[in-house]
This record gives C-alpha cells, structure tokens and sequence, in this order.
C-alpha cells in the first residue's frame, strides 16, 4: 500500500515537470544583430609639411603669384591653392598625409598673375624631413626666342662657333649671346631686361673669317624669330673676279679712280671685295650687300685704293 | 665592425621603428570596452597612445549588454590617431504568435515555435514569415528598449 502511494504521487511529479516544461519559452542565445556598418569614428592628425618655394624675378615683378599644390596622378585636382604677394616669402604648410609618396609623385605650379608671364611648373618628392626645400624659381614674362642658322654662302655648308649677339639698334647693349654649333644652329632667349625696346639687331661674327652681318630682327607674335644668315661672298660673285679683304674701317668706296672722286659708302674691316681690274694703286671691282632676302645679294660696284685691302688666299 | 658602430645602428633601428609608430587613443560609447587587436586584448577604453606600426588590424569591440564591433581597419603613417567607437546597446525581446505553424527568419536565425525570446540590438529588424515554403508577410521590429511582440495579422 506504501509503496503503491509512493509510486501515485513520483507519476504525479513527473506530470507536473512535464508539463512545466512545455511552458518555457525557447530562447535564442546568440544576440541578433543589423546588418550594418558599425558606427566607427577616425580623426588622424598628420604631421605638417613645409614647403619653401625660394624664386627670384627677371625684370617686371607680376602682380601676385599663385602656388598651385597637385597630385601626379591626379593633375586636375588642386589640394591647396594659394596666392602670393610678389614680395612674400611662398611657403606652404601643408598635412603630410596630402601629399603623395612616390618619387616626383607631387607638382607644385607657380602662376604669375598678369600679362604675358611663364608658369613654372616643378615636381618633388617628399622625404622624412618636414621641410621640403625646392630649387629656386624664376619668374619672367615668355622670353622672345631667336634661333637661326648660319651657313657659308658660297658653300651652303653650316658655319660652327659664330659668334650670335642680339643687340638694341643702338648697338650699346647687348641682349642675349649665343654660339652656333656643329650644324650651324643658334639657340638663346632674351632676358626681361630690354625695358620696352621692340626692335633688335643680330650681330653674327665669324672671327674675322667673313665680314660681321648686322641683321635686324623681327619677333612675331609668339615672340619668336628666326632667322637663316649666310656669311662670305656668293659663289658667281667668286667666279667674277679675285677675292680681297679690307683691311681698315672707313675704306672709301669711290665711284671712279681719280684723287678726289664720289665715295659711294665707306667700307668695314672685314669686308670682301672681288676686284676685276687693276689701275695702278687703284683696284676695281664689286661688293655683295645682301637684302632683306637673305638668298638674294645686290652688287655694287666701285674703286679701292690698293693700302686699304689685302688679297684673301 | 666595432661595437660603437654596432651599437649606433641597433639605436637608429630602434628609432626608426619608435619613429614609425602611430599613438592611437581608442574610445568607445559607452567607456569600458574590451578592445582586441588581431585577437590579443589590448585592455578596456579609454586607451591612450596605444602605438601602432601602419598596417592592416582586426579590431574588435565589447561591452556587455551592447551589439560587438569587428571591424577592419588600415592605420596609416600620421602624427596620431584618436579612433572612437560608438555601440549598439542590446535588448530583450519577447516574440509571440498569434498563429500557428509559420516559420520567422531574421538575420540568420530563423524559428517556428509560437514564442520566442531573443536578444536583439537597437534598431529596425525585418522579420520574414514563411508559411511552409512561401513568404507570407513581413513585419518591421524597432526595437528601441526591452519589448513584447506578439504577431497577429488579423
């Protein structure tokens, strides 16, 4: 009887954590979370980069200038733009992290601010140092150019190491320098320094070799000028008589043999004549002037005297 | 190679690695998070000046009772770097259904029992139901605090 009572009231028990079971509720354990982006902020502080921009102008200072900084990789995005007085330092300070770090990965471009003057564009690379010094900038108007040839004109073959001088029509000063290399060609740019002078001569020297050419020079509106120079006496003029060199400056050319006669022009040392005739101490012949054309030579012809001019060998 | 020599190269080795470091602070809303970088812990926020050689890190943010963060992250090269961290606090959330038989998924988990207890984080949860192989509706849970939801279409 105890024994059955026991069992009665352990299936009572069983009945009841049975059916507690049942009435909990399922829980899910693991957090159930967005699907999104956590909410992280980053704010880095870079190092400053200073970059010093040293320049130096050639003749009129501009307005202002404007510093550009750029990326290689990305030259149409400008990272800092800043514009300079012309007596101001141009010095940026600027986040490293701005800056690219590969080799001559950054551009620094110098805009003058007024008519006519040339952007400077200079790529750098960025070190440890926190200074980047960048070679120094000049800061000019666009240079008139002068290139140009220099041949033998009884040849056509190219005259190396004339001597090329750009000079005021006055002569007393001497704008740009230059010497022909081995095909004959001359190169220079003419500083800012001319003031508002628009009309120029080349001086071509040859070492006393040929007469010095006395050209002048026309730029165009790009300020260039180029010019094709031909030195010496042509080959028919060569053909038409005996090659002489005048020996002082202010020889008289005159029109006829007498004591006394017209002088058509004076002549400089240096100068070739082709004599054709001889009478006496008097010598008679002929000079090329070249024309505007530089191909084209007009002869003038009159009389020597004989101490003025020796025979070219 | 003298010592002298050796030793200036071994102190401009260390300060090249000491130069290249970053400080980090990290801070975390709410204060208090364990912080773990590639698996190690590196102590609770705030941490200040942790340094950090650039590079690519695995960092992972706990507090109780808030939504974890693991997050990737790439530290670049710069004088500091001030990272904070703002979580998502978690809740309770009692569900209930009004009907029988249909199946709820949400994010991954998924259940088909009538009530169900879950932790969720703040925020608008979708919850789908499926009856049997269809999708039968959808239901917008924002959860904003500890809640009872019971679902009943009808």
């Amino acid at each position: 009887m105890m024994i059955h009572s026991v069992k009665k009231t352990m299936v009572v028990f069983l009945v009841l954590i049975i059916s507690g079971c049942s009435l909990i509720t399922p829980k899910i354990k693991t957090p159930i979370l967005l699907d999104r982006e956590p909410r992280v902020s980053f704010r880095y502080e870079f190092e400053s980069i200073r970059i010093e921009i040293p320049h130096q102008f050639e003749g009129d200072q501009p307005e202002s200038i404007l510093v550009k900084l750029s990326s290689r990789a990305d030259l149409s995005t400008i990272l800092i733009e800043r514009e300079f007085g012309f007596d101001e330092q141009f010095r940026l300070l600027v986040p490293r992290d701005i800056l690219a770090t590969t080799a001559l990965g950054n551009l620094i471009t110098i805009i003058p601010q007024g008519e006519d003057y040339k952007t400077v564009e200079s790529f750098f690379s960025v070190g440890e140092s926190p200074i980047i010094n960048l070679p120094s900038v000049l800061i000019r108007k666009n240079p008139f150019v002068v290139t140009g040839t220099v041949m033998v004109r009884n040849s056509g073959l190219a005259f190396e190491n004339a001597q090329i001088d750009l000079m005021a029509r006055s002569q007393n000063r001497i704008y740009g320098s230059a010497h022909t290399d081995s095909t004959g060609f001359f190169r220079f740019e003419l500083k800012n320094d001319y003031g508002s002078a628009t009309v120029f001569n080349l001086l071509v020297s040859s070492n006393n070799q040929y007469p010095d050419r006395l050209i002048p020079v026309v730029f165009n509106e790009e300020k260039q000028s180029y010019n094709q120079i031909f030195l010496g006496v042509s080959s028919e003029g060569l053909g038409e008589g005996v090659a002489y060199r005048v020996i002082q400056d202010h020889a008289p050319f005159r029109a006829s043999p007498e004591n006394g006669a017209d002088i058509l022009f004076f002549l400089a040392r240096g100068d070739i004549v082709i004599v054709r005739t001889v009478a006496g101490r008097r010598y008679q012949g002929f000079v090329e002037v070249p024309t505007s054309n530089e191909n084209i030579v007009q002869t003038m012809h009159g009389w020597l005297d004989e101490q003025d001019i020796i025979l070219v060998k | 190679m003298s010592n002298f020599i050796r030793k200036i190269i071994l102190l401009f080795s260390i300060l090249s690695v000491i130069i290249a470091q970053v400080p980090v602070t990290i801070t975390s809303s709410p204060p208090g998070a364990k912080i773990k970088v590639n698996l190690e812990n590196i102590g609770t926020t705030p941490i200040n000046n942790h340094m950090f050689m650039p590079g690519s890190y695995t960092i992972e943010v706990e507090v109780d009772g808030y939504a974890p963060i693991v997050k990737q992250i790439d530290i670049h090269q710069a004088q500091h770097l001030e990272m904070d961290f703002s979580l998502n606090q978690l809740y309770p959330v009692s569900f209930k259904s009004g009907i029988k038989g249909l199946e709820f998924k949400v994010s991954d988990q998924s259940w088909k029992s009538e009530k169900m207890k879950m932790i969720m984080e703040a925020g608008r949860h979708t919850i789908n139901v499926y009856s049997g192989n269809s999708q039968v509706d959808s239901i917008v849970l924002n959860v904003e605090g500890a809640m009872k939801y019971i679902y009943d279409p009808d």
